[in-house]
């Protein structure tokens, strides 16, 4: 269904420019030659009776990722987005979880262990798993699964969320007609694809009314991101807070801003002083996009400097929050873009699920004359730089460090007033951290590897045995700086 | 713009690293982990800040995508900006 969907829509528009990065530039009509090409060079590659193929995507934002994204959906196989962070064995876990059949890789960066190459497809490498010894069962995937992502857990692994094609297609239709994307626009967008931001904002949004999708890669550094702006005209930019910190504190002299009419952040909270500080540099208000990985997109504010909160909910989005400040409750969003269930933890997300379909999500909020004002969480979700990650994972992962014999990992606030992944260990006092440090960082993410590090004889608990969170907290004294 | 003397440059540059750090790293710290960044964990949110602060400070563009490699380690990024500075004052 996506495959025919987006078929049509590159189709449409011809040889106008539809994606772009530092590197290439390709018309809708030759994505759509482009994606089709790579829809039979993979079936080439695959067995005959493969059926529907779990491809895991791992890899920066290129031209080449979203023409592999478009052949892979063409080729009937189901791909997986995987942040291109992910490590190598990490990615083995989730390829034994999730059952995945391939990976789409960038050329020598972390082939996972006992994978086979099968050559590359458009620059970027793909290599087949094989199935572990003692892996658990492989899960069925639900019928009407077209791709699938992934969202941090809380039980020490990324829970895979399906969607349907027809979710994947009412995200992007709901966002550009909520929003007002039209084909005039030209998108700049630094957040990975395989991120809810960029993939509900930019992936397909951009190409259903025939707008420019241009490509960041990497570090959204202040110059990089101007020149991006400068040399393609943005009309919208998308990016984490990091991008909008950076912009700021490189201050006066900012160019680039002359086209932009729209900033878009999200995936962790923006403070007012960036945001204020953004607009008054540049004259473009800041969107902060709200959104569940498991729900979708699900609200925007027409005017963000005067709406009170994160703006009205999106076409085909219902929300339930608290009445009024001081009454807040937990946020249950409804919308056309929901995930259909994790694939790895059965009953999950069907447990997060009221009988009348709507998602519990995490936040705590109310309604504002419609408007959604969130207030705060339900769970400790740690959030650095946008970026989920889960303290069970980290923890097990530093356990298994050599003078480890504990760990505890929180979200703290660093030097700069900003979130860091902290972690207290318990263990002797001529701990060397570098080897905790060195051990997580062999195993999981660059981003879930804790900058912050206290030793500990024994870990402080409280009388139910849980550790103390308040005194783990005060180990670590922020003095902050300004952004 | 003046070129700083290399030892001067690389004292910055360290300095800048440092300040840029998202949790308390030292220059202790950095000297055992042979002045790898990669090997203090140094984070994307510090290299986002250390490089924002090296272009305001010193006036050059660096792109931690090209030569990727360059920016693991102390010595690299001081090669790095040294040349950036040579191109700016074609020194």
């Amino acid at each position: 269904m996506l495959g025919d969907l987006i078929t049509t829509a590159l189709r449409e528009h011809g040889d106008r420019l539809a994606v772009a990065d530092s590197r290439t530039t390709y018309t809708y009509r030759e994505l759509e030659q482009l994606s089709s090409y790579t829809a039979r060079e993979l079936a080439t590659r695959l067995p005959a009776d493969a059926g529907r193929l779990r491809v895991g995507l791992r890899a920066g934002n290129s031209a080449a990722y979203v023409v592999l994204y478009l052949g892979l959906l063409r080729a009937g196989c189901v791909p997986f987005l995987l942040d291109k962070a992910t490590g190598p064995q990490e990615t083995l876990d989730i390829a034994d979880d999730c059952g995945l059949d391939l990976l789409v890789h960038e050329a020598g960066a972390g082939t996972p262990p006992g994978t086979e190459s099968r050559g590359a497809v458009r620059g970027l490498s793909l290599s087949a798993f094989t199935r572990t010894e003692g892996a658990a069962e492989r899960p069925e995937l639900h019928e009407t699964t077209e791709v699938c992502r992934f969202t941090s857990g809380s039980t020490g692994r990324p829970n895979c969320i399906e969607f349907s094609g027809h979710a994947v297609h009412r995200a992007a239709v709901n966002w550009v007609d909520g929003t007002g994307l039209t084909g005039e626009d030209r998108i700049v967008c630094f957040a990975s694809l395989s991120n809810g931001l960029a993939f509900n904002t930019s992936l397909l949004a951009a190409f259903l009314p025939g707008a420019q999708l241009h490509l960041g890669h990497g570090l959204p550094t202040s110059g990089k991101v101007v020149r991006g702006l400068d040399q393609s005209e943005a009309t919208r930019l998308v990016g984490f807070p990091a991008l909008f910190e950076s912009l700021v504190r490189r201050g006066t002299g900012l160019g680039g801003f002359q086209h932009l009419r729209m900033a878009i952040s999200s995936a962790a909270p923006l403070s007012p002083e960036v945001k204020a500080r953004f607009t008054e540099l540049t004259g473009v208000p800041v969107q902060n996009y709200y959104g569940a990985a498991e729900a979708g997109p699900l609200t925007f504010a027409t005017d963000p400097l005067t709406d009170p909160g994160l703006g009205q909910p999106l076409p085909g989005v219902s929300l339930r929050a608290g009445t009024g400040a001081g009454q807040e409750d937990v946020v249950e969003v409804r919308s056309e873009s929901m995930g259909t269930r994790y694939l790895n933890v059965a009953g999950l997300l069907e447990s997060r699920t009221t009988a009348d379909g709507y998602y519990r999500t995490s936040d705590l909020g109310y309604l504002d004359g419609g408007s959604l004002v969130l207030t705060g969480r339900t769970s400790q979700v740690i959030n650095v730089g946008g970026r989920k990650i889960d303290a069970v994972e980290v923890a097990e992962a530093l356990r298994g460090a050599e003078g480890v014999e504990d760990a505890v990992v929180l979200e703290v606030t660093d030097r700069h007033g900003g979130a860091a992944l902290g972690a207290v260990l318990a263990g002797d006092s001529s701990l060397d951290l570098a080897v905790p440090r060195r051990h997580v960082a062999g195993r999981l993410a660059a981003h879930k590897v804790p900058t912050m590090l206290r030793v500990v004889p024994q870990i402080p608990r409280g009388s139910s045995g849980k550790p103390s969170m308040a005194e783990l907290r005060g180990m670590f004294e922020p003095i902050k700086e300004k952004a | 713009m003046t070129v700083p003397q290399a030892d001067t440059l690389r004292a910055r540059i360290v300095g800048i690293v440092l300040h840029s750090a998202e949790g308390d790293l030292s220059e202790a710290d950095l000297a055992a982990a042979g002045w790898s960044l990669s090997g203090v964990s140094y984070s994307s949110l510090s290299y986002i800040r250390m490089i924002d602060a090296v272009e305001n400070e010193l006036g050059v563009y660096l792109d931690p995508e090209e030569e990727s490699e360059r920016f693991e380690t102390i010595e690299g990024i001081v090669g790095l900006v040294n040349e950036h500075l040579g191109e700016t004052t074609g020194a």
